[in-house]
């Protein structure tokens, strides 16, 4: 670097500090002049935590979801679906009435939508705001589109009235079709889906078809998809009717400029009312970034005055990620089966035992190791049954309970593993499940051996003893 | 001289006995194909053996292993049949006895299950399926007595066909051609085995375009999973070589399944699963990683 460079930004560097002390010495000032005159020391005090720095801040945590969600579909391979607040609506129904979640679900999902919903409670819509990489996907289109001169479309409030109600008919039709189905049947369709499972196999044309018009929306108009068209939206909107953080104008410290109102992502007309109530409200503060009197007051963040305290900004990201981390948290701390399946009543004295099953994937194969569980031929597990199970990639574990005056561990190994003959169909069905360390057919037991072909083993004792060799 | 004599027959009957008694080195492969041989031919124990083999070599291959395990079961239970005294258990388990002999086309095998199935119970049903297996083994004599034995109340279009095929593979066409060119004969309740079978009428009756129908029925009420290998069969089958000239058999073999069928079951368990396609596969394991 020249000496010239290094001399240039040393300025640079010494002008910006200088600006800040500066800048903070009108602020004290300012105070100081305040506190004399007994003029809203609170409302100033909100108003060194609420100013240019929440939008570098809300930037920097919507930047870090993103690649958060990013890097762990793309770069960690997993499965973002169980991290996504909505599925927890989607799969609510299904586990309270049978105990298991449609497929790629899991209990992460009721945690993370668990802490959402409490976000929404303390801080509104904020998760939309900062967390949603679909709600920070649109607003950086839209904010790159400004930037070469696109300005975004005001629609009028009566249309956008009528516009938000789309939502609610998204969530309801969503809703009745998975709920009667059991199952994700509108994923082919979803564009966030095609994102994060790295176009899944059962991803639809359609998919990329409502991505092009969100994309495409998103450059024209501000959030659309956020507004109109979001289910988890209408999910969290009567939520946030009763939020407890609000912003607040100041009738008399207000110049009545409007810059509030044109700020507002979701148009609210924040210039026009004392408190923001509408269920709408992001929280992401751009009114209160942009109000030229918030030094007097003017505009507010924070909980309701009986609570006494005004919150600062850094509650509001405190709050959003400890809700994270501890949802993440108790996803691994407190694991709740994604799917249990129970038969008869349990008895007096129960066994259970732990297995890690391959080809346990998902949903449907869950139901597939139940039909295995449930047979009625020699290998039948009599009496009591109750199968808690992870289904995922890999080995996925699995624990069976059961009656142990009426089966057995291994008997639990045998109905898992051995071929069934589907009388109804007139076939046989073959196990897909593999267990960690059982080898039921004692194939590996003598495996050292050259080729095997020479063996001594009795193919009839086998035959008669179903070797168990393992387990 | 001797001496040359002596060593030149010793080499030539090691050339030729050497090879007879080596045991050729097979790959996993090799070993499974030979248990399937030995299968054919009724060999179960040496089979088992042969299969253990090939699933211990190629310990991956998830169908050495299944195919293994399911030639145990089968072993067991052909064991145990005889011995059955519940005779529910017994149907059950000569129903899975003959579903195995039949997917490996072992018919003859089948056909003491049948006869004793007939013997405890005498209905249309039991009669099918005999005939089923005596026309498998070319009794077509025996298989068309079995079927015509049944009391006119108890004959369906199932009896009808099969009845038909007995026939007309014993020159009786014009009798065959009454029982199989009735029109109830194209009912919608029918399966896939049904619509071969009138494939099969229709070839010896020398109606060819009812023969591709039936066939494209049969096609189209296969599973996903079994449509190729029922293809295979047919292109081969010596019955339908009078099809293979004909313009249509081409179209005809290009018919898909109309079943729904999952992935990881080859049933229709899954319902409305969207993954049901690919579920417990590759392929799902890993998007869903």
């Amino acid at each position: 670097m020249g000496t010239a460079r290094r001399v240039a930004w040393a300025n640079l560097f010494a002008r910006a500090v200088l600006s800040i002390r500066t800048a903070t010495v009108k602020e004290r000032a300012r105070s100081r002049q305040d506190v004399d005159s007994g003029h809203r020391p609170l409302a100033h005090k909100a108003h060194l935590f609420n100013g240019t720095r929440m939008r570098t801040t809300r930037r920097a945590i919507q930047l870090g979801f993103l690649l958060l969600t990013l890097g762990g579909v793309f770069v960690f391979r997993g499965n973002a679906e169980r991290w996504c607040p909505f599925g927890g609506i989607e799969a609510l129904y299904t586990y309270v009435k049978e105990g298991n979640l449609a497929c790629s679900l899991a209990v992460s999902n009721f945690y993370i939508l668990a802490a959402v919903v409490l976000m929404t409670l303390l801080l509104r819509r904020a998760f939309c705001a900062y967390m949603c990489p679909i709600g920070t996907i649109s607003e950086w289109l839209q904010r790159c589109a400004a930037k070469v001169g696109v300005r975004p479309f005001r629609v009028p409030p009566s249309l956008d009235r009528s516009l938000s109600v789309l939502k609610y008919t998204v969530l309801a039709i969503i809703l009745y079709f998975t709920y009667t189905t059991a199952e994700l049947v509108f994923r082919g369709y979803d564009p966030c889906y095609a994102l994060i499972s790295r176009h899944g196999e059962d991803i639809t044309f359609w998919a990329y078809v409502v991505a092009g018009i969100i994309v495409i929306g998103s450059l024209v108009l501000t959030l659309p998809f956020c507004r109109w068209l979001c289910p988890l939206a209408a999910v969290l909107n009567p939520v946030s009717r009763v939020g407890l953080a609000r912003v607040r104008r100041d009738g008399e410290a207000c110049l009545d400029c409007g810059d509030c109102a044109a700020a507002c992502p979701m148009d609210i007309p924040v210039d026009k009312v004392e408190q923001v109530t509408a269920a709408r409200c992001l929280s992401c503060l751009s009114c209160v970034d942009v109000c030229p009197a918030r030094s007097d007051g003017a505009m507010t963040w924070g909980p309701p005055p009986w609570l006494g305290r005004r919150w600062s900004n850094g509650v509001l990201v405190g709050i959003l990620l400890s809700c994270t981390a501890v949802a993440v948290m108790a996803s691994y701390v407190f694991p709740l089966p994604s799917f249990v399946k129970t038969r008869g009543q349990a008895p007096e004295v129960t066994a259970a035992v732990d297995l890690d099953i391959t080809g346990l994937t998902c949903r449907g194969t869950a139901n597939l190791l139940v039909y295995f569980l449930e047979r009625d031929d020699e290998f039948e597990l009599k009496g009591y049954l109750k199968l808690e199970a992870w289904p995922g990639p890999g080995a996925a574990p699995a624990r069976v309970t059961f009656d142990p005056s009426q089966s057995s561990e291994a008997a639990v190994k045998q109905a898992i593993t051995e071929p069934y003959y589907d009388a109804l169909g007139g076939l046989w069905r073959f196990s897909p499940f593999v267990i960690k360390g059982y080898d039921p057919l004692g194939i590996d037991e003598d495996a050292t051996e050259e080729g095997g072909a020479q063996d001594d083993v009795v193919e009839e004792e086998a035959a008669e003893e179903y070797g168990t060799a393992g387990g | 001289m001797n001496r040359i004599v002596t060593l030149c027959l010793l080499a030539g009957w090691v050339s030729i006995v050497a090879p007879v008694h080596a045991k050729p080195i097979r790959d996993a492969a090799g070993e499974f194909a030979a248990g399937k041989a030995l299968l054919a031919h009724a060999d179960f124990e040496e089979a088992l053996k042969t299969f253990k083999t090939a699933a211990r070599k190629d310990a991956e291959n998830q169908e050495y292993a299944q195919q293994y395990a399911l030639l145990r079961q089968v072993i067991k239970l052909r064991k145990d049949c005889p011995r059955e005294q519940d005779p529910e258990r017994w149907l059950k388990t000569a129903g899975a006895l003959r579903a195995y002999y039949y997917d490996h086309q072992i018919h003859a095998e089948a056909l003491p299950l049948d006869q004793e199935r007939y013997r405890r119970q005498p209905s249309a049903e039991s009669a099918v399926l005999l005939a089923e297996t005596q026309l498998a083994l070319g009794r077509n004599s025996e298989a068309a007595e079995t079927l015509g034995n049944l009391p006119d109340g108890q004959t369906s279009a199932r009896v009808g066909v099969l009845h038909g095929l007995a026939l007309a593979r014993l020159g009786r066409i014009d009798e065959a051609k009454k029982l199989a060119e009735k029109p109830e004969m194209e009912t919608d309740e029918a399966g896939p085995l049904y619509f071969l079978d009138l494939a099969r009428v229709r070839v010896l009756l020398g109606n060819a375009r009812g023969a591709l129908y039936a066939l494209t029925r049969s096609f189209q009420l296969t599973p996903p999973s079994q449509l190729d290998a029922l293809k295979s069969q047919v292109k081969v089958n010596a019955e339908f070589s009078s099809l293979l000239e004909h313009p249509d058999f081409a179209q005809v073999l290009k018919t898909s399944s109309r079943v729904e069928e999952s992935g990881c079951s080859k049933g229709p368990s899954c319902g409305q699963c969207p993954k049901r396609a690919t579920c417990g596969q590759g392929k799902a394991q890993k998007s869903d990683d």
